[in-house]
């Protein structure tokens, strides 16, 4: 009278199955999270994965939808639910609830919609995986990471906001194909406040090692003849001309946080510009996350990258620094 | 004489000087060692239909590495350029250099392989069957202009009813049988081998079971090739998949069945899992690695069927589309399910306009 399952299978381990080594969670199902997941799963660089979000039909449908895929995929576990209890034991917490910024809407204006959101979010996070780097991407991402922070009483380097990591990603593919090479080949970092005043980093850009502004001392600078700036202008407005065509964003930010959590995950040291607290550097003296040069691996941000930077950068920083805890000493229950 | 050479010199020396510091930063950083056009494209994918569909066949053979160049077409150009945009964005983390999009297909030029995804999807309850003239109507701008700017490509029919479209396709195209290939039941038996390893605890990959047929409402579970590790489910517990079995496992066949009406109504659409699924058709196709698939290709002949339909075989897939066939060993009643299949699917087509 046994079942197919007892004649077919004899088990040898009697334990419990193994907690999961490798677990990443995304909160929210929206377009940016279900990008993040299908990237994050594509890349296999988690055994589990679990997705958190509050409307409960449209959660189960993707979820039933990823698993359905299962034979596919190198992730064995797919799980999903209302209830962090499914988040426990995560390693890396990738945050893209709350809402998107509507076509014309600047990143600021998003700000105390979504830090009530983070309120019933980050808490039950860190309940469930103390231990966790948690990865914030909803926007305006560099003030929701501090918001992230603040909520979390988690240590600095495990609150990293994806910052300008997309941004910098659009920047090399936009110049590179100016040049007729690949992004990959191309080094630029566009740093600071991910949005309309990130700071492209002119004087380190080359490729190979030649520095570009050396074969073009303009460049970067309304003087400049070939127009450089133009690129980085066309980046800050690269989200906004996408939302106008389809809507949303959501392959690009998806890619580029596989990249961020590769890293973790895979304890690589990888160099990326990433959201992280910035009080005590470049002159900065509140309590601020702006993007710079992080070595990410798996204690979350390992170190920073000490930039060499132009007074006229700094300044925008700075300027930034300013504009970001002008909106955040407002915030409310944070 | 020589005063005239010395300023003849010093005026060729100042043009060159001046049109270095004219130069662009391009051509002072770059020296080209190839003049002519860039090398074509070797492996280039075409989706039609940006939907969510076309979108997650896109991202998964994106990450999946499959193509060096990716070409996007629809109808709704806002939204084919946003979605082209937002992919050419990713391209740092992206190993397909070459990203287009365009309405006109003359973008699609020299493709292996065309994935058609365009044309309405199903509505909530809604069966597969009543989406086919509305399909057949888009059908006739598309298949054309793919054909006439890919002739040697393979086209991979996504879009529901599959079985009947892969059929319309194959007629409007003009290619050979063995070029027009429908997703079909690759996905339904990639369901059922989630399902059915999940119950066991193991991989979907270490399970095998094959659902043939049409792609939908009647597709067909064998349950007597069910195996894992060849050792034969049937052979354990010989009620399987009837309904005498105490087991029910008949059950998971038909939560296969229904996961496309509980996907829709819970998130209003499916998409990654049939993403996935058309990667791994295509890999096959682009590697030209003779992996067995279960799709739909033309029966006609097989089986007892004398209609012209596309059900889903076990199909030997390769660079040049499906190369054989695999004889299943189908019990009567199995064989009366296909054929059941193919005279529903005839009385559909037998009745379409304008092929």
């Amino acid at each position: 009278m046994s079942s197919v399952m007892q004649k077919l299978i004899s088990p040898q381990a009697c334990t419990a199955a193994e907690p999961p080594r490798n677990k990443v969670t995304v909160v929210g199902v929206g377009q940016v999270g279900m990008a993040c997941a299908i990237s994050i799963l594509l890349r296999d660089l988690c055994d589990e994965l679990a997705l958190v979000d509050v409307v409960v039909d449209r959660l189960q449908g993707e979820m039933l939808d990823l698993q359905h895929g299962s034979l596919f995929l190198k992730t064995s576990k797919i799980v999903a639910d209302k209830d962090y209890a499914v988040t426990a034991n995560s390693r890396v917490v990738v945050v893209t609830a709350g809402v998107r910024q509507q076509e014309g809407e600047s990143r600021l204006n998003l700000v105390q919609r979504n830090v009530n959101v983070f309120k019933s979010i980050v808490p039950q996070i860190v309940k469930y995986s103390p231990n966790c780097t948690i990865l914030v991407v909803s926007n305006p991402v560099d003030v929701l990471t501090y918001v992230t922070w603040k909520l979390s009483g988690l240590p600095k380097h495990r609150v990293i906001g994806s910052g300008t990591n997309l941004d910098s990603a659009r920047f090399r593919q936009m110049m590179a194909e100016r040049l007729g090479i690949h992004a990959s080949s191309f080094n630029g970092w566009v740093l600071g406040e991910h949005g309309d005043t990130s700071v492209p980093v002119w004087s380190g850009v080359n490729v190979a090692g030649v520095n570009l502004q050396k074969l073009n001392p303009e460049i970067g600078t309304d003087a400049d003849k070939e127009h450089w700036k133009a690129t980085h202008k066309a980046v800050v407005d690269s989200a906004y001309e996408v939302i106008r065509l389809k809507g949303y964003t959501n392959w690009a930010i998806g890619l580029s946080v596989a990249d961020l959590t590769e890293s973790i995950i895979m304890n690589m040291s990888r160099v990326h510009p990433v959201s992280t607290m910035v009080k005590g550097m470049f002159g900065i003296g509140e309590e601020v996350f702006l993007s710079l040069p992080c070595v990410l691996n798996g204690s979350g941000v390992n170190s920073v990258i000490n930039m060499t930077l132009t007074d006229s950068e700094v300044a925008q920083l700075k300027k930034s620094a300013d504009t970001l805890w002008g909106i955040q000493k407002d915030l409310k229950d944070v | 004489m020589l005063i005239i050479w010395w300023y003849l010199y010093l005026t060729a020396r100042s043009i060159i000087e001046q049109s270095f510091k004219m130069a662009s930063v391009l051509q002072k950083l770059i020296t080209p060692l190839l003049s002519g056009p860039p090398e074509p494209s070797r492996n280039k994918v075409t989706v039609v239909g940006v939907g969510q569909v076309g979108m997650a066949c896109a991202v998964s053979i994106l990450l999946r590495e499959l193509a060096d160049e990716l070409a996007l077409v629809d109808v709704m150009e806002d939204k084919l350029k946003g979605e082209m945009m937002d992919l050419k964005h990713g391209s740092l983390f992206l190993r397909t250099p070459k990203i287009v999009a365009d309405k006109d297909y003359s973008v699609t030029v020299n493709s292996r392989i065309v994935v058609v995804t365009a044309g309405v999807r199903q509505q909530e309850g809604e069966s597969r069957l009543n989406l086919v003239q509305r399909n057949v109507n888009i059908f006739r701008h598309i298949i054309p202009q793919i054909v006439r700017y890919s002739p040697d490509c393979i086209i991979v029919v996504v879009s529901n009813p599959v079985d009947v479209l892969t059929y319309v396709t194959w007629k409007l195209s003009g290619l050979p049988k063995h070029r027009i290939i429908g997703s079909g039941t690759n996905l339904d038996s990639a369901r059922f081998r989630f399902l059915i390893a999940d119950k066991l605890g193991i991989h979907p990959s270490s399970f095998n079971g094959w659902i043939l047929g049409e792609h939908g409402d009647t597709s067909v579970p064998v349950w007597s090739g069910t195996n894992v590790a060849g050792v034969n489910l049937q052979t354990l517990n010989p009620d399987i998949g009837t309904n005498c079995d105490s087991e029910n496992w008949k059950e998971t066949h038909r939560m296969v069945v229904d996961s496309a009406y509980e996907v829709i109504r819970l998130k209003g659409y499916t998409n990654w899992a049939i993403g996935l699924s058309v990667a791994d058709l295509t890999e096959s196709l682009m590697r030209n690695m003779n992996r067995v698939h279960p799709v739909s290709t033309m029966v006609k002949g097989m089986y007892g069927i004398s209609d012209e339909v596309y059900l889903s075989l076990p199909c030997v897939l390769n660079s040049g589309g499906v190369a054989s066939v695999i004889n299943m060993t189908l019990t009567d009643e199995e064989v009366a399910q296909l054929q059941a299949s193919a005279s529903t699917l005839w009385d559909i087509q037998k009745d379409l306009q304008h092929l």
